[in-house]
């Protein structure tokens, strides 16, 4: 078996007006989780879909599976399943349609494993497509994907529109998917999607891939707002902390961004009266952003 | 038969009852008023003899004289069976490929392991087959109620229509498949399938009244299928096959640019 299950070189879709992916350079091991992360518009959607071969590039090569997309041979999907970033189905089935309707054409399906998925996700087989809300439609999507036998995942935006106690069910699938030795590229724009179960994540920006790392590495470079009310002002200096940066204090309310552990944060904090503290996901804006300010950091 | 192939026609089963619905009964009424129309036969002459001659060339040249094939012809092979079988055949050609496109469901088609080409060809024998198959519908009804109402036209005269009836229809579709899936928009398919259809007819009908448009008009499929003619002297064999060879044509090179072009 390969080892990578997705290579690119130089791989580019021009659309025009500094539209589209370019020059992207990408390699995927076979058996890894890939958080694929960018804004939207930041062409994540282009690569996959020339990877699928619905767009086909400009310039540039790619391997999936060890075929080319374009001229392989369209046999090879069957190791691959798809969840598309717009996934629309077609509005007068049921869901129980739709799923063994794609089953057939991805030649074979675990009817058990689809009954299984439904129950874990709280999905109703025998509701017609048109009646179901986004959320909905977004679990017929996962349990058509994860009930066929493949190699490759391939999610565009899995889980927009789940609530977020099936966002820790889609988790713990991505997990068992990776424990069986399935690769998986996962696209998201929102890093907490990403960080619990990839490996490796790219970012992408304005169609250029700014970076490949490690999700230790990424979660070490990132910062975090914290947000704590105290029962006296809050502090406006931390001396003798690293990586703590105070954003904002009005009166008992404090602001800071801590980045790298907050270990060391919290053992300070402890030695004040803290009324309530809440902390704010990482900003993946801010970190593109750190990206593009340092052009050392850049791959 | 392909997954793709049964769904297709499996989506069709409810629209289908009602096209053959609609079908049957304009063979029913059609037919069956015959022995009404044919006993006011003297005043109806007068009126064709009356009328004014554009409004002849619309409705085809066999209906001046006053016969079974050409009023009987007129309707089923003429302009409303025209209007209705060229309706399917745009309806269904435009919606193989870009339909799919349009409602964004076929993304989920072309990631699967099978070709492009192999959806398109999916599509288009499901959309001729089931136009073919409203054909049979109206002939078969035809040839059963002909005796019932004492109509004598030539079973060979029927088929003949019957067949020229459905290249016409075919080529008009095709073209409407071959816009959508050169371009994915449906309602560009729509549009030029069913514009270029009415255009053409329209020259045709303005043929026959302006000399200068003569030669155009001998060129639209209407002037070497006139419903009004088909069934006392049957179609000649010539135009049916550069027509049907232009529907092979028109699919081809729809599968074609579908397989080459990005999808989105």
């Amino acid at each position: 078996m390969d080892t990578v299950a997705i290579r690119t070189e130089g791989l580019t879709k021009d659309y025009g007006q500094g539209r589209g992916v370019f020059d992207l350079d990408l390699s995927i091991r076979t058996g890894e989780v890939f958080g694929y992360l960018g804004p939207n518009g930041a062409g994540k959607s282009t690569t996959i879909r020339m990877l699928l071969d619905m767009v086909r590039p400009t310039s540039g090569r790619a391997e999936v599976l060890g075929q080319d997309p374009r001229a392989g041979d369209p046999g090879v999907r069957r190791r691959i399943s798809y969840i598309p970033g717009e996934l629309a189905l077609w509005a007068g089935w049921s869901a129980r349609e739709v799923i063994a309707y794609l089953g057939r054409l991805h030649g074979g399906q675990d009817r058990a494993r689809v009954q299984d998925l439904a129950q874990r996700f709280g999905l109703d087989l025998d509701r017609v497509v048109a009646d179901l809300s986004k959320g909905n439609k977004q679990k017929v999507g996962l349990v058509s994907a994860f009930s066929v036998d493949s190699d490759l995942l391939i999610l565009d935006e899995p889980t927009s529109g789940l609530d977020p106690l099936l966002q820790v069910e889609f988790v713990h699938l991505v997990r068992e998917a990776a424990a069986a030795g399935r690769t998986v590229l996962l696209s998201s724009h929102v890093l907490s999607e990403v960080q619990h179960v990839a490996d490796r994540v790219g970012i992408i920006r304005g169609g250029h891939l700014v970076a490949v790392l490690g999700v230790a590495d990424l979660q070490a470079q990132s910062s975090q707002t914290i947000e704590i009310v105290f029962a006296h002002d809050a502090p406006t200096v931390w001396p003798g902390l690293e990586g703590v940066e105070v954003a904002l204090t009005d009166g008992p309310l404090g602001r800071y961004a801590v980045t790298g552990s907050v270990d060391a944060f919290l053992k300070a904090l402890a030695r004040h009266t803290v009324v309530s503290l809440r902390t704010h996901d990482a900003d993946l804006e801010q970190i593109f952003l750190g990206y593009y300010a340092d052009p050392g950091a850049v791959r | 038969m392909t997954a793709v192939l049964r769904r297709t026609l499996a989506v069709e089963r409810q629209p289908l009852i009602g096209w053959t619905a609609g079908i049957a009964l304009l063979v029913l009424v059609t037919a069956g008023s015959w022995p009404a129309v044919r006993d006011s036969g003297a005043q109806l002459d007068a009126v064709m003899e009356n009328m004014p001659a554009a409004l002849t060339a619309f409705l085809g040249e066999g209906i001046a004289s006053f016969s079974a094939a050409g009023i009987v012809g007129s309707r089923l092979f003429g302009s409303i069976g025209l209007a209705v079988f060229i309706a399917f055949g745009v309806s269904r050609g435009s919606r193989a490929v870009a339909g799919e496109e349009a409602a964004g469901t076929l993304e989920l088609l072309v990631t699967q392991p099978i070709s492009r080409t192999s959806i398109a060809v999916d599509k288009v024998v499901a959309a001729l087959g089931t136009l073919a198959g409203l054909v049979v519908v109206q002939q078969v009804l035809l040839l059963v109620m002909m005796p019932l109402v004492g109509l004598d036209f030539a079973v060979g005269n029927v088929v003949a229509a019957s067949i020229g009836l459905y290249v016409v229809s075919a080529v008009f579709g095709m073209l409407a498949f071959a816009i959508g899936a050169a371009t994915g928009n449906r309602q560009l398919a729509v549009g030029v399938g069913a514009g270029v259809a009415g255009g053409m007819f329209l020259l045709n009908g303005l043929g026959a009244l302006i000399e200068e448009l003569r030669p155009l008009a001998d060129l639209t499929p209407f002037h070497h299928f006139d419903g009004t003619l088909v069934l006392s002297r049957g179609v000649a064999v010539v135009p049916m096959l550069v027509m049907a060879a232009l529907t092979v044509l028109l699919t081809a090179a729809g599968i074609l640019i579908f397989d080459r072009r990005d999808l989105s």
